[in-house]
């Protein structure tokens, strides 16, 4: 019994440990051009007028609205808010329990989810035939440029439409160059709101961290994606400036700088001490979309005025 | 006697009837409303409501029996389903499932509940591995349960948080159970397991009565304890197993379930692994129902509703039943 239990297992973890590799090399083996309709499963999918789109993540709807096929969306998640029209889509939930019935009812010829949405739903959409383009989370400004690229030519929009995707690049080209030539990079960090510990931050691989890069800032906080910063990493990273999303709220503001000096850990750092906390609309800042140019402005604009002020330096 | 076997018909005939009208329920009630002209209804109605109820029935079946299982295997009236760390193995294997890159060329469906079978299969493995006569040692069963579960669990949570864009919110929905993704492969996979486990329990019914007795008593009566006790353990294990595959973590129902059904007809258990698979069915049927719609579009996990309901009843019944023993 024993003997067949430890063969069993060993079975059973060796089928595991081949599987893992064998999956990434079937992902990963890529495509030519950059900008062909694949998603991230692999699956090519035809370029078509899709007329019927359903959206599972806020960013993928702005993506479309973006390229102008804002009126061929008739569903999207609980969450959205941009465009101010998409309050008469219907709505089909939210990303991590979006309601398959809803969707399947509204009859979508195009389905756009992201690697976030759970894969049961996603699976369960592909097996009733309706076709699901799933999108990975971009960890670069340049993967959402790719990635609306890619929608454009998946709905085959406009060449005018092409030219405004390639403007948003250019957008980032130039704030790239501006950045760069900064005569220093200030270390900037961008939090989640919370009013108590613990914070969260992001990190290498986010997108945000390359949006602080292109600013031309540098991301004081070290660690891999998005995790918790402790008391002692705030202290040690000192950041000079505070990226922080904000909620449209009453007194929001006032309440979060209140909150964050009440820690003494916080309080010492220089953002506070400086006063340079800079609160971006959390639809803008947090979503991997056309509008993060406005938060890359916004940031960069602070950037150059603090690092080209003279007698500014700590 | 008689009048017990007669209550136990009465209350089985009650809880089919009470499966057929959930079933009815379900098929017209849902998110997308009734709407039979739609072009899409036939649809709704066959590829989602129905299998999606008929899964709902198989894994409360299968966690009902399952629970009554563990209650006799570890003689003790606290044993649930998931107590041999099944659950966090199933957890562990499907967020690594989730957090590894997408197999593009599995059968659809499947994957994450295999990674979550794999998982728990796993643990069990590795439990009757470490611990040779499972019958005579519930105690250290059940610590060595505990203890391999809280390492996987540790592990999990490692994953969780290593792998938080991709991992994270999509295992925390399953993690708290989720029938979301019901398919017709996995209902006849679900309900397969569901009648063996429960077949089995019938036939050897006699034997789990005299192992509730005491591993002496029980082999004064001819039963062979290690053998029973590991078939016990296995079969328990890959009901859960199963169930969590399919349906994520569903916290409450191995454990009052058959509960419920030895305080109304006592501890004989032919009736009561019969008795119990019809209830856990008709519970996660209703429990499903109403986490589909609640809060439509959007769903409320499974183990949310299963303990809003569960606690307050099971508190009730435990008041109202003076003196009875329940062990």
């Amino acid at each position: 019994m024993r003997t067949l239990a430890t063969v069993s297992l060993v079975v059973v973890l060796a089928i595991t440990a081949l599987a893992a590799p064998t999956a990434a090399v079937i992902v990963v083996g890529g495509e030519v051009d950059p900008f062909a309709p694949v998603d991230y499963f692999g699956v090519e999918f035809e370029p078509a007028e899709y007329s019927r789109i359903v959206t599972l993540a806020p960013n993928l709807t702005e993506m479309v609205h973006f390229l102008g096929a804002f009126e061929r969306v008739v569903g999207a998640t609980n969450y959205d808010t941009y465009p101010p029209e998409v309050k008469d889509c219907e709505r089909i939930g939210g990303f991590i329990d979006p309601d398959i019935e809803r969707i399947v009812a509204l009859q979508p010829d195009l389905v756009l989810a992201y690697r976030g949405n759970p894969l049961p739903v996603i699976y369960k959409l592909k097996e009733l035939d309706v076709p699901v383009f799933v999108l990975d989370n971009p960890s670069t400004l340049s993967e959402v440029y790719t990635q609306m690229m890619q929608l454009g030519r998946l709905l085959m929009v406009s060449e005018e439409q092409e030219t405004r995707i390639r403007r948003f690049k250019s957008e980032l080209d130039g704030a790239f160059e501006l950045g760069a030539r900064l005569p220093r990079h200030p270390r900037v960090m961008m939090l989640a709101c919370s009013l108590q510990p613990p914070y969260y931050a992001a990190g290498h691989g986010t997108f945000i961290d390359d949006l602080i890069r292109l600013a031309g800032g540098d991301n004081a906080f070290g660690s891999e994606g998005f995790s918790v910063v402790t008391p002692e990493e705030f202290i040690v990273a000192d950041p000079e400036f505070l990226l922080i999303p904000e909620i449209p709220e009453e007194g929001f503001r006032e309440k979060m700088l209140e909150a964050l000096r009440a820690q003494p850990f916080l309080a010492q750092t220089t953002a506070l001490e400086t006063g340079q906390v800079l609160f971006i609309d959390q639809d803008i800042l947090s979503r991997p979309g056309p509008r993060i140019t406005e938060a890359l402005a916004i940031l960069q604009d602070a950037l150059v005025a603090a690092t080209t002020e003279s007698g500014n330096d700590e | 006697m008689n009048s017990e076997s007669r209550r136990a018909v009465k209350i089985a005939l009650a809880l089919i009837a009470a499966l057929a009208l959930i079933v009815v329920l379900s098929l017209l009630v849902g998110s997308a409303g009734f709407k039979p002209a739609s072009e899409k209804f036939g649809l709704i109605v066959w590829q989602l409501r129905l299998p999606r109820v008929l899964l709902a029935f198989a894994v409360g079946g299968m966690l009902a029996v399952s629970g009554a299982y563990m209650q006799c295997l570890f003689r003790n009236a606290l044993a649930e389903p998931y107590i041999t760390g099944v659950s966090a193995g199933s957890g562990l294997g499907a967020v690594i499932a989730l957090s590894a890159l997408p197999f593009s060329w599995f059968l659809a469906n499947l994957t994450l509940p295999l990674a979550a079978f794999a998982g728990g299969l796993a643990i069990t493995l590795l439990l009757l591995i470490l611990l040779r006569e499972p019958g005579t040692a519930p105690l250290k069963l059940l610590l060595l349960g505990i203890a391999l579960g809280t390492l996987a669990s540790a592990m999990m949570a490692f994953v969780l948080l290593r792998f938080p864009d991709r991992t994270l919110k999509s295992a925390l929905f399953w993690l708290f159970g989720s029938l979301t993704g019901a398919s017709w492969p996995q209902v006849t996979i679900a309900l397969v397991v569901l009648a063996t486990g429960l077949a089995w329990g019938v036939l050897r019914h006699r034997m789990l009565d005299a192992l509730l007795l005491g591993t002496e008593d029980a082999h004064n009566l001819g039963v062979n304890v290690t053998a029973a006790s590991r078939a016990l353990l296995i079969a328990a294990t890959l009901l859960a197993s199963v169930s969590v595959a399919f349906a994520g973590i569903v916290t409450f129902v191995g454990l009052v379930v058959p509960h419920v059904i030895r305080l109304l007809l006592g501890a004989s258990h032919l009736r009561l692994i019969v008795l119990s698979a019809l209830a856990g069915m008709a519970l996660m049927g209703i429990v499903d129902l109403l986490a589909r719609t609640v809060v439509a579009p959007g769903e409320i996990p499974l183990s949310i509703i299963t303990s809003l309901i569960g606690a307050p009843f099971f508190i009730l019944l435990l008041l109202r039943t003076r003196g009875q023993t329940i062990g």
